[in-house]
């Protein structure tokens, strides 16, 4: 009655390196922590921008867009499961 | 058999229900067309077509935004002329909308929009910004919204389908699903941030960099506010074939961050 269209499923590969559910949560946490400092970093970034502090400015605000990628790539890998 | 009869009578009553609409509605699109302007004009007001709001929108816009400037003692002359004339074309325009479309949208949106250009041309010592009240060019940024509103296409909407019938027995369907603990708050978080950016970028005084803040601050919010929601949601959720684990993509972007952090503060170090 009901067709498995995504195929069989894998078992885990021998070899490949399992990770213990804490390290999951850690890797959450950590990605969380991420999006709050670029939150911070582009709040303090648009603050130096109005205080003629260019150079700062554009530092947080590239800070800022850093957390936001690596923050994104923990989470959702691209490419990955 | 009375039960069939029965049966059928009511199903041919659910028939003629349904068919009711459906014959209803071709009659009440011919019903204007074949009556007079007057009584085409009443029926459109009761059928809920009514040109009023587009009239009423055209005229707001005109009196908040064209008028103050071209009928004022510094604008020129023909300013005024030109300003009652596209004035009349507005009002005239959603007045033929449901027997001559073309026309109406002609009158009523080419030739108002073309008769005001011009009238805030010739009358554009008026419009120094030093002299714009924001009040009235707030009033005036919706009334021509709402007029570019009263001018959309309407939907026409058919009959109501009949719901399907319901299965006392079925299960409540479950979602598959729920969020992940703490979902809603780093949500709220990113949107607040957003428009703590926004508030910001309000607060830049000179006038090139406010521009090139409002531009960074609407990024950021931007891209806060999508990042937030998809890390809210993304917390937990766990592939079928291994657990989340830092893929080189991940190493490489948290490698950067490190390094610019890294340099940042050896530069201010250096400064120092």
């Amino acid at each position: 009655m009901f067709e498995n269209v995504s195929g069989p499923v894998l078992p885990h590969r021998p070899g490949a390196p399992r990770y213990a559910p804490i390290v999951s949560r850690a890797i959450d946490a950590f990605a969380v922590l991420l999006l709050f400092a670029a939150a911070t970093a582009f709040g303090f970034g648009v603050h130096a921008l109005g205080q003629r502090d260019d150079f700062k400015a554009v530092y947080l605000l590239v800070i800022g867009g850093l957390s936001l990628r690596a923050s994104t790539e923990l989470l959702r890998p691209r490419g990955g499961g | 058999m009375s039960d069939d009869r029965e049966q059928r009578s009511s199903e041919t009553d659910h028939e003629g229900a349904l068919a009711e609409p459906l014959k209803a509605a071709p009659a009440r699109a011919l019903a204007p067309q074949a009556e007079g302007p007057v009584a085409r004009l009443v029926a459109e007001i009761r059928a809920g077509d009514s040109p009023g709001q587009t009239l009423l929108a055209t005229f707001v816009a005109w009196a908040t935004t064209v008028a103050p400037a071209a009928l004022s003692r510094s604008a020129a002359r023909p300013a005024a002329f030109v300003a009652v004339v596209g004035l009349l074309a507005g009002l005239a325009g959603p007045l033929f909308r449901s027997s001559r479309p073309t026309l109406a949208r002609h009158v009523g949106i080419t030739a108002f929009l073309a008769l005001t250009t011009g009238a805030w041309l010739l009358g554009s010592p008026a419009l120094a910004p030093a002299r714009l009240d924001p009040l009235r060019a707030s009033v005036g940024a919706i009334a021509w919204g709402a007029f570019a509103l009263s001018w959309r296409e309407r939907w026409e909407t058919g009959p109501s389908k009949p719901e399907a019938p319901r299965d006392p027995d079925a299960p409540l369907l479950q979602a598959r699903s729920t969020l992940p603990r703490g979902a809603i708050p780093i949500a709220t978080v990113g949107i607040l941030a957003g428009l703590v950016y926004l508030v910001l970028a309000w607060h830049v005084r000179d006038g090139d960099r406010a521009l090139a803040a409002q531009a960074v601050a609407v990024a950021c919010a931007v891209a806060i506010s999508a990042v937030a929601a998809m890390v809210a949601v993304d917390r937990g959720k766990r592939s079928s074939r291994s657990s989340r684990r830092v893929t080189p993509a991940a190493g490489k972007s948290l490698l950067m961050l490190v390094v610019f952090v890294v340099a940042g503060v050896a530069v201010v170090l250096m400064r120092r």
